[in-house]
């Protein structure tokens, strides 16, 4: 399958020595979904930004639909359909001027999905931007970002902010979208349950590094939390030394640890190897999973 | 594309176009201070954030080539220079010992200065969605002095230097204009460039006076202190009112964290008002030097903005239902009306149009202030206190306003 979006060892910094992103590499693939995933400032906004031809990158490269986004930016952006949650819509214009200005921006405009939207979030036209609740502006943005069927939709955090309605219909839209026209989505969240909900494939960033790259059920599937208490096992660098460990922290009386495999296996292996009693394994949901492999200030670098 | 942008920044457009009327009803008044107040407004507007701001990301993410960006600002900025300075040169009375040749002349000269400013502010930075503040306060300073000792220089020499700077500099923007405008520069900053500044000393007030007294407040403070210097009372009430709106809406919408605080809104507003004043004051200092006139009637004249400022924010915070930011502009109107009337009313009636360099009201208060030098140290002594108590008590009133949507919509 071809790739719609490719990042190549990208490299970004705003200060001098403190690289946000440090060699990022991934590519999404034409009609994936894709969540991007990662803690307060570890780089998915830069490198939606990159993607959009919004900032260059220092070193490394960017292929949108195999073109650079800086080098052939009308063209790319064209095919794009973008949301972000700091997009401030002109306040001064009314969702009409809006409309009118996208119409004359992409020649394909689908009407009966503007009509659509527009019944959906229950706008008026004739509504000024100024005047919308915080659910509407998103949603006229969605409106600007779909309508032209874009062969790319960029989310960035889009629903933040939302109420659990809100961000439910937004993401209904962008699921409709998605099955009518098969487009691609690159969605940033902190919201784990749209993720899951919403992706096929999530690619988590940490220091400026991608930390995993896998699909929601293969997180599912293939990796298990292990509950070890303090008590039977002192220190964490024996986990850490296990076969399949992607990273430990301490919670309360215990050390939780991220493990690659089935919950049976891991708790066999560990029980065979550390010997410790009281060793609990468990399935994850995408964001304990979040949790426990980015939270808490053990972080430890697969590469 | 260029016309779709420019169609989309009407707000830049109603600003020109109250400017030109504001500037047409001066002439007609046969005010010669119009001329003043159009340099001064066109300064202070080019120095707005708004006008170095040549996209936004939203406009970023849509397919529109940087270069459209540019020049859709470069219409919309010339066109805020040279609309206002043509309503001058068609409307304006002729200043004493000017022939309308003379005055043509000089017009077109300060435009072309204000033009190779407005093309250096687009000039810096050219990737990015816009240039540094401290570059457009710095070239918006250097353009305002360069205004002012303009007589130096032959008209011929500075009218080749600005048509040459300008065209150099717009074909630098040509040549540097990114296919698509960026958010950050290229390179990463030092981090010395990125950190805090250390000389400051580590008051517990420092959050708070950075946040009303932003680094473009040196902007106001000059254009403050040179209307004080030359002795214009009511040009600087009107701009220092014009900044106070200005700096309550950014209390409202930027600095909303601080009115959280536990920090008496009283002294937030005394703070901004006052700040003004003594910005005035400061100029006032100058003012015999400036208009060879004795100090006492530099007295005079901040005596004369202290009561205009205090009159403008009673009104301002006392007129009801007019809360919401959208009515600022009709607050304002207002309020320069009402100042306005009994200058208009006095020139009509009193000196029929001819102008005089010190104003009626001026004169007025000539007559009835006291001539010593120690009782007009006591008299402006007590007016500043006065004055601070009464802005003090004032408060803020226009901060509370909840529910504003649910209100206005």
């Amino acid at each position: 399958m071809n790739s719609v979006l490719e990042f190549l060892n990208v490299v970004r910094a705003y200060v001098r020595g403190v690289p946000i992103l440090d060699g990022v590499t991934f590519s999404v693939a034409e009609g994936e979904v894709v969540g991007l995933l990662g803690r307060n400032g570890s780089g998915k906004t830069t490198l939606i930004h990159i993607a959009m031809g919004m900032l260059f990158p220092q070193a490394g490269s960017v292929r949108v639909f195999g073109s650079s986004p800086n080098e052939r930016a009308v063209e790319v952006k064209k095919r794009i359909g973008y949301v972000a949650e700091e997009q401030v819509l002109p306040r001064t214009s009314s969702i009409a001027e809006l409309i009118a200005f996208h119409r004359y921006l992409f020649r394909r405009w689908d009407d009966t999905l503007e009509r659509e939207i527009l019944d959906r979030f229950g706008l008026h036209t004739n509504s000024k931007i100024l005047g919308l609740s915080k659910g509407q502006a998103r949603a006229v943005a969605l409106l600007c970002a779909v309508c032209h069927r874009p062969e790319l939709l960029v989310l960035d955090e889009p629903a933040a902010g939302l109420d659990p309605a809100a961000r439910r219909e937004f993401l209904e839209v962008a699921i409709q979208f998605l099955n009518c026209a098969g487009a691609t989505i690159l969605y940033s969240s902190h919201y784990m349950n749209d993720i899951e909900r919403l992706g096929s494939r999530a690619v988590m960033l940490d220091g400026g590094k991608v930390r995993l790259d896998s699909t929601v059920d293969r997180l599912r599937e293939e990796y298990c939390l292990a509950v070890v208490p303090v008590h039977s096992l002192p220190d964490p660098d024996l986990l850490k030394k296990e076969p399949g460990c992607l990273g430990t922290r301490m919670y309360y009386a215990n050390w939780h640890v991220v493990f690659q495999g089935s919950p049976e296996q891991v708790k066999a292996r560990l029980e065979q190897s550390l010997g410790s009693d009281g060793v609990r394994c468990e399935r994850m949901n995408l964001e304990d999973f979040f949790v426990e492999l980015l939270g808490g200030k053990q972080s430890d670098d697969l590469s | 594309m260029i016309y779709q942008l420019i169609k989309r920044d009407y707000l830049s457009w109603v600003v020109v176009a109250g400017l030109c009327a504001a500037i047409a009803v001066g002439d007609w008044l046969g005010y010669v201070e119009t001329i003043l107040f159009a340099i001064l407004a066109i300064l202070l507007l080019l120095n707005g954030s708004g006008r170095g701001r040549r996209c936004t990301e939203f406009a970023a993410a849509l397919p529109i080539r940087g270069w459209d960006f540019f020049l859709a600002r470069l219409v919309s900025d010339l066109t805020l220079v040279w609309a206002p300075l043509s309503v001058i040169l068609a409307t304006s009375p002729l200043p004493s010992g000017m022939t309308r040749r003379d005055a043509n002349i000089f017009f077109v000269e300060i435009g072309a200065i204000l033009t190779l400013g407005v093309f250096c502010i687009q000039s810096s930075h050219v990737q990015q969605f816009a240039p540094p503040r401290w570059w457009q306060t710095g070239v918006v300073g250097i353009v305002g002095l360069a205004i002012i000792y303009d007589d130096e220089i032959s008209p011929r020499t500075t009218l080749m230097i600005c048509v040459l700077g300008s065209c150099a500099l717009l074909l630098r923007i040509l040549i540097l204009a990114p296919r698509s405008m960026q958010l950050a520069p290229e390179n990463p900053e030092s981090p010395k460039a990125s950190g805090t500044s250390r000389w400051l000393p580590g008051i517990p007030w420092l959050p708070v006076l950075r946040a009303l007294f932003r680094p473009d407040f040196v902007m106001i403070f000059a254009v403050l202190a040179f209307t004080g210097a030359l002795g214009l009372p009511f040009l600087g009430a009107i701009f220092a009112m014009w900044s106070i709106g200005g700096e309550v809406w950014r209390l409202r919408s930027q600095n909303r964290w601080l009115l959280s605080e536990p920090v008496a809104r009283s002294l937030l507003f005394a703070l901004i008002v006052g700040a003004r004043l003594l910005s005035y004051m400061a100029g006032s200092f100058f003012q015999p030097y400036f208009r060879h006139q004795p100090a006492r009637i530099a007295v005079i004249d901040f005596l004369i903005a202290g009561y205009l400022l205090l009159a403008l924010s009673v009104i301002a915070e006392l007129v009801p239902g007019w809360r919401h930011p959208r009515w600022l502009w009709l607050r304002l109107l207002l309020v320069a009306t009402l100042i306005a009337t009994p200058e208009i009313i006095a020139r009509l009636f009193w000196s029929r149009g001819i102008y005089t360099r010190t104003s009626p009201v001026e004169k007025m208060l000539n007559g009835v202030l006291p001539v010593g030098s120690s009782l007009l140290v006591a008299a402006v002594g007590l007016t500043l206190a006065a004055l601070a108590w009464v802005v003090y008590q004032l408060g803020f009133r226009q901060l509370d306003f909840p529910q504003l949507r649910s209100k206005y919509r």
